[in-house]
């Protein structure tokens, strides 16, 4: 299960992006994480004078007696956020025009991520929801949580339709520390609702990340003939002919992307496109490069 | 209303095909699940609604038009009441307008008769007019205008032709067919028995064709007449040339009778003979047949007149002409072919050639026929004249020797000589003839051929000649080609004395006789044919215009018809000139039909048992006598073309949707 998850291809990607990310300093990553801790180091950073009113816990003996002067020793602290992974599991997640289904996409990416912040020694979570809360896990780092955010993250299954308010409500209970929020999902749903929905999370001092997981064909219909299109959520019938699919609803959708892209970072919130048939390592790429971006 | 042809409407099942397409088509239109429908609007759905439709209105339209097709072929029609002048139908006239009718008025009163029956109809009944001999002439289509009627009659005159009640049965039973209404046939004829077909069933008409028979009698039965003529076509020797003739008399009693003949109008010779009853006598003219050179145009005449006048004269031309000189030419120095040739040729009896030897710059057209012995590699300008001369209606006896078979070619024709075929002379092993066309004119009676011996034959390939003979290696040993209006006779064994023991044998003076004799068309004309009989004028497409001249001296083909036309019906008894590229000139001589000059009429049983059968087949007719069926598949068929045209330009506009809508996306 784990090796299903941590595709060769995949894991490759990531693996580049650890060394570049460790390359930048694991401080740039503490502060990118902004943990609100100082860190119990183990790598030793730079020496700074000593100013009335440090730790003398910190200062370094043995170069006040070599030299006479008072130095504090520094170290670079380790994160110790916490990252919780909303994870959408609503009937729409199960379309697919090509090989792979966005809740497989999703699925994908949540665990990357969650492997990634692993990695990094930060508390991992998991709440898969549709119309309400149907899975979650605590972030934690301890032993085994990694493994049952992968058992949870499997077990994600399109199974209702797609409801933010409920289980928004349920989960903003559970996330009072302050950490790192991704929301995967299709963002069905009028982009102001999502915004006003997922905003109170980034008011609790959360960084909140949107990862919109859409398929190629829902971006660009590609219609030969018309069609009688079946809502995969409502069960709703539509006829639908090739040039309504080529003209007016390109122009809907891309009017709701960019409504709802203005709208989640109007309130502080990231966005970020991730389609099926884009390589998975591009959105984590893309992710760290927003982390970077913040810096 | 009813169907002619029910069993059609089985077809109808054939509706099930297009339903059958168009479920399976709607079949086709699986639903296809998508993840959200928020941007989608209902009014996306009319092009779907249309092309639903479109598929319901071509369904329509398709079950329409096979369902037409199927009702046309059932032949529904309505019965409807006829008019008045509908009530009697359409009336045929038909007229016997053949040589017998000629006489004693007959004809007159035919015409009378017929005018009579057209002032009976009633205005508005439609009429035709036919006359009929040998063939039948439509003088008028259906018409309601008693005029045209009436001059039409008044339009026809007697022929020379015989009549045929079978061909004119034959006529009336496809105007029978095409014809949508009762037709009662009026018939005008003399009705000789020697007019009716072999089987009486020949002279059945069709369902709901009437016949009445009106029978114009002569008073006068008996008549003589001159049957046939024996005399010489071509005439070498004018002293000795005699005409034989037969008279023959038909319901005639035992009478003298005075025959004269006649060269180019002048009258030579008279002849008494006294005829048995109904018997046949011959006459004979000896004492020669002075006539000058050329076709001399000659009859042998009854004086006495006699129940028919028409037959009395029998014509016949004679050409008076100087033996022909054929040509022969020799590529070897060897003499041997020559003296073969020349002495076959003096055993003839009589001379009708003379063979000379070709002199240089001699040209060919000057002969009508020439013998070409293995003259090697010809010059291309002499390989050339041979061509223009057998293309232009020549006629060349090709002896196929060792110096043409190292040119490998025929001069003149497209023939490629193979190689050469050899038999040991010593011992027994020698070619025979093993197969040959007896049908040939060249090999007609020729059975001695089986005992020449072949030792030397070249092979030919025939290519598009015919094999006349062939040994038994199947080498071919005589063929004949063509080219352009000309022919050529091939034998692929020299006549040198050593390559075959031909000259030798019985069969070569047979051989040369007859060949050239067929090559110089000496014995092919047509001396006598009787009217209608059809003439061949060209074998070829390319052949030179024959010009045509009619017994009355005036022109019978169109300019184009000269030139393209392929054969001509001799229509008028008397000589008939043609005139062909050459200064050639044939006349030929065209006589009545004999079977004319019997008057003995068909019984009145026979006559009454067609009319009988006649009638009997118009009361199984399809229609009843007050009453008319009005056939609907015309309309049908017309809606049928509609609801296709309709078809098309539906499925048109449904494909050019479709290609928008792919486009667009």
């Amino acid at each position: 299960m784990v090796q299903r998850f941590l595709d060769p291809e995949i894991l490759a990607g990531i693996a580049n992006l650890e060394l570049t990310a460790r390359t930048v300093v694991d401080g740039f990553i503490a502060g990118l994480h902004r943990s609100p801790d100082f860190g119990f180091s183990q790598e030793f950073a730079e020496y700074r004078q000593y100013v009335p009113g440090d730790d003398l816990r910190y200062v370094d003996w043995n170069v006040y007696a070599r030299s006479g002067r008072l130095y504090l020793k520094r170290y670079h602290g380790e994160t110790n956020t916490r990252l919780t992974i909303l994870l959408d599991r609503s009937n729409s997640m199960g379309f697919a025009s090509t090989g792979i289904r966005k809740i497989d996409y999703a699925r994908y990416l949540a665990a990357s991520l969650a492997y990634l912040a692993h990695h990094q020694r930060d508390a991992v979570g998991l709440i898969a929801f549709d119309d309400h809360v149907r899975d979650f896990i605590a972030p934690s780092s301890r032993q085994g949580q990694w493994l049952k955010v992968l058992h949870a993250i499997d077990r994600a299954e399109p199974g209702n339709r797609t409801d933010f308010a409920q289980p928004f409500l349920q989960f903003q209970e559970s996330l009072h520390t302050r950490g790192i929020v991704l929301v995967v999902s299709d963002f069905y749903a009028d982009p102001e609702t999502v915004a006003r929905t997922i905003a109170p999370l980034r008011f609790h001092g959360n960084d909140v990340i949107l990862f919109h997981i859409l398929d190629p064909m829902e971006i660009n219909p590609d219609l030969r003939e018309p069609k009688i299109m079946i809502d995969l959520e409502t069960g709703q019938e539509l006829e639908v002919s090739p040039a309504y699919a080529a003209g007016p609803y390109r122009t809907r959708i891309d009017a709701h992307l960019a409504r709802l892209k203005q709208s989640v970072e109007g309130v502080g919130l990231t966005y970020v496109l991730a389609e099926t048939n884009k390589p998975l390592d591009r959105a984590l790429r893309e992710y760290l490069g927003i982390r970077q971006g913040r810096l | 209303m009813g169907l002619g042809a029910p069993f059609w409407l089985a077809g109808l099942g054939l509706l099930a095909l297009p339903l059958w397409l168009h479920l399976l088509k709607r079949h086709r239109s699986t639903p296809q699940f998508f993840s959200s429908l928020m941007f989608f609007e209902r009014s996306t759905s009319a092009s779907v609604r249309q092309r639903r439709l479109d598929y319901i209105l071509l369904l329509l339209l398709r079950l329409a038009l096979l369902a037409l097709i199927v009702l046309a072929f059932a032949r529904p029609f309505v019965n409807r009441a006829l008019l008045p002048a509908e009530r009697t139908g359409l009336t045929l006239l038909a007229i016997d307008s053949s040589a017998s009718m000629s006489a004693q008025n007959k004809l007159e009163r035919a015409r009378e008769e017929a005018a009579k029956i057209v002032d009976s109809l009633p205005p508005g009944a439609r009429g035709r007019v036919l006359s009929f001999g040998s063939t039948t002439t439509i003088l008028t289509g259906a018409t309601d205008a008693h005029d045209e009627l009436q001059a039409a009659i008044r339009s026809i005159r007697p022929t020379a032709s015989r009549s045929s009640l079978g061909g004119l049965a034959a006529s009336l039973r496809n105007l029978g067919r095409i014809a949508d209404e009762p037709v009662t046939v009026h018939l005008f004829s003399d009705l000789q028995r020697s007019s009716m077909p072999p089987a009486f069933d020949e002279l059945r008409l069709v369902a709901g064709m009437a016949l009445r028979v009106h029978r114009i009698e002569g008073k006068e039965k008996a008549n003589w007449t001159i049957e046939s003529v024996n005399a010489p076509r071509r005439l070498l020797d004018p002293a000795t040339a005699r005409v034989e003739a037969v008279v023959a008399g038909f319901n005639t009693p035992a009478a003298s009778r005075t025959i004269v003949l006649r060269v180019n109008g002048n009258q030579v010779a008279t002849r008494t003979v006294q005829v048995p009853a109904s018997g046949k006598a011959r006459v004979t003219f000896d004492g020669g047949l002075s006539v000058p050179y050329g076709f001399a145009q000659c009859e042998v005449a009854l004086i006495e007149p006699d129940a028919l006048d028409a037959d009395n004269p029998f014509h016949f031309a004679v050409n008076r002409a100087d033996p022909d000189k054929i040509l022969f030419s020799s590529g070897t120095s060897s003499n041997d072919a020559y003296l073969y040739l020349q002495t076959a040729i003096g055993a003839t009896a009589p001379t009708l050639f003379t063979l000379q030897p070709m002199a240089a710059g001699q040209p060919w057209t000057a002969a009508p026929a020439v013998i070409v012995s293995d003259p090697g590699a010809m010059a291309q300008a002499e390989v050339e004249a041979l061509k223009t001369y057998i293309r232009s209606g020549g006629a060349a006896l090709i002896i196929v020797g060792p110096a043409m078979a190292s040119t490998g070619r025929i001069p003149g024709l497209d023939l490629a000589v193979q190689g050469t075929s050899y038999a040991e002379r010593g011992s027994d092993r020698f070619l025979q003839v093993s197969e040959a066309d007896q049908a040939h004119p060249v090999m007609d009676g020729a059975g001695r051929w089986e005992s020449v011996r072949f030792y030397q034959v070249f092979r030919i390939n025939p290519g598009q000649a015919k094999v006349i003979a062939r040994l038994n290696d199947a080498t071919p040993l005589l063929l004949e080609a063509h080219l352009g209006e000309g022919k050529a006779l091939i034998l692929a064994s020299p006549l040198d004395g050593r390559a075959n023991d031909l000259p030798l044998q019985p069969a070569f003076l047979q051989f040369v006789e007859k060949s050239l004799r067929w090559l110089s068309a000496a014995g092919e004309r047509v001396g006598l044919v009787t009217v209608d009989d059809s003439y061949e004028l060209r074998q070829s497409d390319t052949a030179a215009a024959v010009e045509v001249l009619n017994p009355a001296g005036q022109r019978a083909l169109t300019v184009s018809e000269a030139a393209g036309a392929k054969a001509i019906a001799l229509d008028q008894k008397g000589f008939w000139t043609f005139r062909r590229t050459g200064a050639r000139t044939e006349v030929l001589a065209a006589n009545i039909d004999r079977r004319e000059s019997d008057l003995e009429e068909m019984p009145a049983e026979s006559a009454e048992l067609w009319q009988g059968d006649a009638a009997a087949n118009q009361t199984t007719g399809p229609a009843a006598p007050d009453r008319a069926q009005r056939q609907l598949w015309p309309w049908l068929l017309g809606l049928a073309v509609a609801a296709l045209l309709a078809e098309v330009w539906v499925a048109s506009k449904h494909l050019n949707r479709e290609q928008q809508a792919k486009e667009g996306a």
